[in-house]
């Protein structure tokens, strides 16, 4: 995945070897080594403030009224007064909810695999079979039904992780790419996994509730393991009463806190240019990486349906055009259309226009792919289509010219 | 001639005429490192910056790096697969929903991520749950003093890896809640060793700290319990994952050239007699591994991967075993379960199990429905030795299909190290200097070289053609002689031989976990305190160097920690 990058580094240690014994180097002119070195300090700064931060505030905010708003779904399931409406109010919070996850994973590095939250809240595919035998044992029904007295805690120890996360929550009320009816909800359950086992729509929303809860839950963790003490008290507290790990390597320091104090004793990162390979490697590559050659590629050049993402809402495309949105927020130091001065797009710009144009043009033709698959056949319906082709090139190239910029960024 | 090696071969060429004056001068004033990166500085090679090699090492040093492919997967268009094998690497394994499925009847995880978070070693843990991040597995044996040696065999009532989660209706040969496990600081050493338990002469002070651990008798449900066998005594180890980048190109090293390792430390050091006979200068017949754990097929190579030794080419080493045994996932290589015939039978046993089998018809244990019938399909499709795909009670089908047993393999073989940092740095080279100079490197033996890597090949993967990453005429750098030593620590290695633990890629650890503990448990929480548990004993193999590096002055114990964190 890191191939470029690392042929580049080579290319570029050499043709920097016969040189760089001189200390009179331009490049190695200690004055504007400190110039470049501010300049991705401002990068950093504006990146944590404004990307990483509202982002994992927004997901935190979105997940907790999911949770809020399937509690009280159950509540009306029960006295018969749910509604149409209050379904595709949940699923329009879901779908923000996902939004910002998804905006999110060009960040995943820190403490989203730190503490495990990625493969705890995204895993797939569901197994509804497991699901369906879960739901079928009035012991685990009670178990996730009362909130107040570990509910949560028993979706996390009772339903097992593969049914944990946005998609076990997508799979109750998303159905073949709509918001799941309110009929639907009042029959029994006639996924062909659940044949013959009765289950119904209170039991399907006592499970969503409860792993609404858990996903809520590990989305405060992101927030409050990045923000630290600048994170909503409520939620501080609530992760604190989860017992959840929230800091580097167990210390003083959030994650925000972490890169903020780039080069400062305590941080893992040690130079201002580990945390800008950082954002374009760790953090933009291997979301890139991963769109094209896993959640499209695995797809499209295989035959099972199964590794689709999202098959339930059909929104596979929008979760991989939020993927390379999030590219767009690292790079832009923002979450707007135009980079912001201080962010790696503006450094480029700067310092190697012609590299910052390259990098533009295919970030915008990665998205404009995505865009167009939008449009057409959902990904789970035909996986084998020209718009998947279109996107995992489109995408595979912006990998390449990601990996490029860190090179240039890391030898100049 | 490839792009990349083109590449390679300027930058190691240009090493050999590269300056020495940035390293004299420490390079980190006014430069940086890319400046460094494929030249000569101070006592490291240019090759050196390379860890694996040309094939097998990842510039990325950035998280995520220990998830890299190596060159020679994209050089032998093994991506694909490569990307697939991933996926079994880091997806939760399911019960029924294909193509992860396969989970159970018994498990010790559901995901090898579980164990290797960040694609690392686990985490050390306070409570033991089968859950992600705790890599540990338990060990479980009859102790040969009937107290808390070391040594003595497994329990055969549960599994060499002990399983304590299980698929409902059935329940797990060791219930987690009886498990205990507790953290005590040492507090002095052992053996007449000089070395203090708390402090180094300077007055610059450690924690050592170790871990005790016991299980209730209650916490197994298997019939009989290990204390009604054996020697009734019953003892608990901890180990954690070991080490999986660069595992490929350790595979790639000739057993001829360990050979000649054994030779030279057999001089010297007492050798594990199960591998070196000492009177035939030669290896003991023991140290081969000739059969392929399926018992189908003839391996016939060196015994060099775990921390026991017990298996001899990665194609059959503990990541060909892992993604079998610790979730129960069959394929058509591992027909039969992983599992014990003490736990079947309390299975068997067990009213509640029964009953709720009468209660689902569509259960593979139901038989004809009767309690006698399910307790004997319940006994007998729990067997280890019951052919799950052709026996009287159940034919289940393989779980994973032999593509994807080779696109798991293509990722394992293919993982990369991610290359040396900060080599122009003086305190590095200086830490490099002492390393070697306090012994440190006879056993953390520096590099290899790799020759035909004529790897061993499963027929299942064999007979589809296919291939695998191959890693030919390399040098190295994993920091292991690829030999078992002793160490003598309190609460020991079971089995009190442990593989020299390779250091390529550790320093790297903590930006890819979110934790850098070290040593077979864990129980070392920096590289101090993993050097000192090498010298808690005098018995230790380690002893001499750990005293001569518990008597460096600070700036050289610093030098040394920044080297390990280098490399």
């Amino acid at each position: 995945m890191k191939k470029i990058f690392m042929y580049a580094m080579l290319f570029a240690a050499c043709t920097l070897g016969t040189a760089s014994c001189s200390s009179s180097d331009d490049n190695n002119d200690d004055n504007k080594l400190a110039e470049k070195e501010q300049a991705m300090q401002a990068i950093t700064d504006q990146y944590v403030n404004n990307v990483i931060f509202p982002i994992y505030q927004s997901l935190a905010s979105q997940t907790s009224t999911l949770f809020d708003q399937l509690v009280e779904a159950k509540a009306k399931f029960r006295s018969g007064t749910l509604s149409q409406s209050d379904i595709d109010r949940i699923c329009t919070t879901f779908i923000a909810a996902r939004s910002a996850w998804e905006s999110s994973e060009s960040f995943l590095y820190g403490a989203a695999t730190d503490f495990g939250i990625d493969p705890h809240i995204d895993t797939w595919p569901l197994d509804r079979t497991a699901l369906a035998k879960a739901l079928s044992s009035a012991e685990i029904i009670e178990d996730l039904d009362d909130l107040d007295d570990g509910g949560i805690d028993n979706a996390r120890a009772l339903v097992g992780e593969q049914q944990l996360g946005f998609h076990g929550i997508e799979f109750i009320i998303f159905r073949n790419g709509k918001n799941r009816t309110l009929a639907a909800l009042q029959g029994t359950e006639d996924d062909e996994a659940f044949s013959g086992r009765g289950i119904t729509g209170e039991q399907e929303l006592i499970f969503a509730a409860a792993v609404a809860g858990d996903l809520r839950d590990k989305c405060f963790q992101l927030e409050v393991s990045w923000l630290g003490d600048q994170a909503p008290k409520a939620h501080q507290e609530r992760v604190e009463e989860c017992e959840f790990p929230t800091t580097v390597a167990g210390g003083e320091a959030s994650y925000g806190d972490n890169l903020l104090n780039a080069t400062k004793a305590g941080s893992t990162m040690t130079t201002w240019r580990s945390v800008m390979a950082t954002i374009l490697v760790a953090g933009c590559s291997n979301i890139c990486a991963e769109v094209a050659g896993q959640k499209i590629g695995q797809a499209y050049l295989g035959t099972d349906p199964d590794y689709i993402e999202s098959p339930y809402s059909q929104r596979s495309y929008f979760d991989f055009f939020d993927n390379i949105s999030s590219i767009q927020y690292s790079l832009y130091g923002n979450q707007s259309t135009t980079a912001h001065a201080n962010s790696i797009m503006g450094y480029l710009q700067k310092y190697n226009a012609t590299m910052a144009a390259e990098l533009k043009t295919r970030l915008d033709a990665a998205l404009t792919a995505l865009n167009t698959a939008k449009a057409g056949t959902p990904f789970v319906t035909d996986s084998h289509s020209a718009n998947a082709k279109a996107a995992m090139d489109a995408i595979n190239a912006l990998d390449d010219i990601l990996n490029e910029a860190a090179s240039w960024i890391a030898a100049n | 001639m490839d792009c990349s090696k083109l590449i390679i071969a300027l930058c190691l060429g240009l090493a050999l005429t590269s300056c020495t004056d940035d390293s004299d001068s420490g390079g980190n004033t006014g430069t940086i490192e890319a400046d460094f990166i494929g030249k000569a500085v101070g006592n490291f090679s240019a090759e050196e910056w390379f860890t694996g090699g040309e094939k097998g090492t990842t510039m990325n040093v950035t998280q995520g790096c220990y998830e890299d492919e190596t060159p020679a997967v994209t050089e032998m268009g093994l991506t694909e697969a490569f990307n697939r094998g991933e996926q079994f690497f880091e997806r939760n394994v399911t019960e029924f929903q294909a193509p992860f499925n396969g989970l159970g009847p018994a498990y010790v995880r559901k995901s090898c991520l579980d164990c290797h978070p960040g694609y690392g070693h686990g985490k050390r843990v306070t409570q033991y749950n089968a859950e992600w991040g705790n890599g540990y597995l338990l060990v479980i044996y009859h102790p040969v003093d009937g107290q808390n040696s070391d040594d003595g065999p497994y329990v055969s009532e549960v599994t060499g890896m002990p399983q304590t989660r299980a698929v409902s209706p059935f329940l797990p040969p060791v219930d987690e809640s009886g498990i205990h496990l507790s953290w005590l600081p040492l507090m002095a050493m052992a053996d007449d060793s000089e070395i203090s338990a708390t402090q180094f002469p300077d007055g610059e002070t450690y924690e050592l700290i170790y871990p005790e651990l016991s299980i209730d008798r209650e916490a197994f449900n298997t019939n009989p319990t290990p204390w009604e066998t054996g020697n009734g005594a019953v003892a608990f180890r901890l180990e954690s994952t070991i080490g999986i980048i660069g595992t490929g190109l350790l595979d790639a090293i000739p057993d001829d050239s360990i050979k000649a390792q054994y030779q030279r430390e057999a001089r010297f050091v007492e050798l594990n007699p199960a591998f070196w006979d000492k009177e035939a200068n030669d290896f003991a017949a023991s140290a081969w591994y000739v059969n392929a754990s399926s018992g189908l097929e003839q391996v016939n190579r060196l015994k060099k991967f775990t921390y026991a030794m017990t298996r001899g080419s990665l194609q059959d080493g503990a990541g060909a075993n892992a993604i079998w045994n610790i979730t129960n996932v069959s394929r058509s290589d591992r027909p039969k379960l992983y599992t014990t015939a003490a736990w079947a039978k309390a299975m068997s046993e067990n009213p509640k199990v029964i009953a709720a089998i009468k209660g689902d018809p569509s259960s593979p244990y139901y038989a004809d429905g009767t309690d006698e019938g399910i307790r004997e399909a319940v006994y007998n499709l729990l067997l280890p030795t019951t052919n799950q795909f052709d026996n009287p009670w159940h034919n289940f089908q393989p779980e994973m299909s032999d593509n994807n047993f080779w696109a798991f393999q293509v990722w394992h073989r293919g993982l990369a190290i991610p290359r040396a940092r900060n080599l122009q740095d003086p305190e590095v080279q200086r830490g490099k200097e002492v390393f070697s100079e306090i012994g440190c490197a006879n056993c953390h033996r520096p590099s290899w070289k790799t020759t035909t890597d004529d790897y061993w090949n499963p027929q299942i993967i064999a007979s589809q053609n296919l291939q695998l990453p191959r890693y030919q005429n390399q040098t190295i750098w994993p920091y292991t002689d690829m030999i078992q030593h002793r160490l003598y620590m309190k609460n020991g290695i079971h089995g009190s031989w442990c593989r020299t633990t390779p250091l390529w890629g550790r320093g790297l650890s903590l930006i890819n976990t979110g934790a850098e503990d070290r040593l077979h448990d864990c129980r070392a929480r920096n590289e101090i305190e993993a050097i000192l548990w090498h010298g808690y004993s005098k018995k230790s193999d380690g002893y001499a160097a750990t005293l001569k590096f518990y008597r460096l002055p600070k700036a050289d114990r610093d030098a040394i920690v920044k080297f390990l964190r280098a490399i």
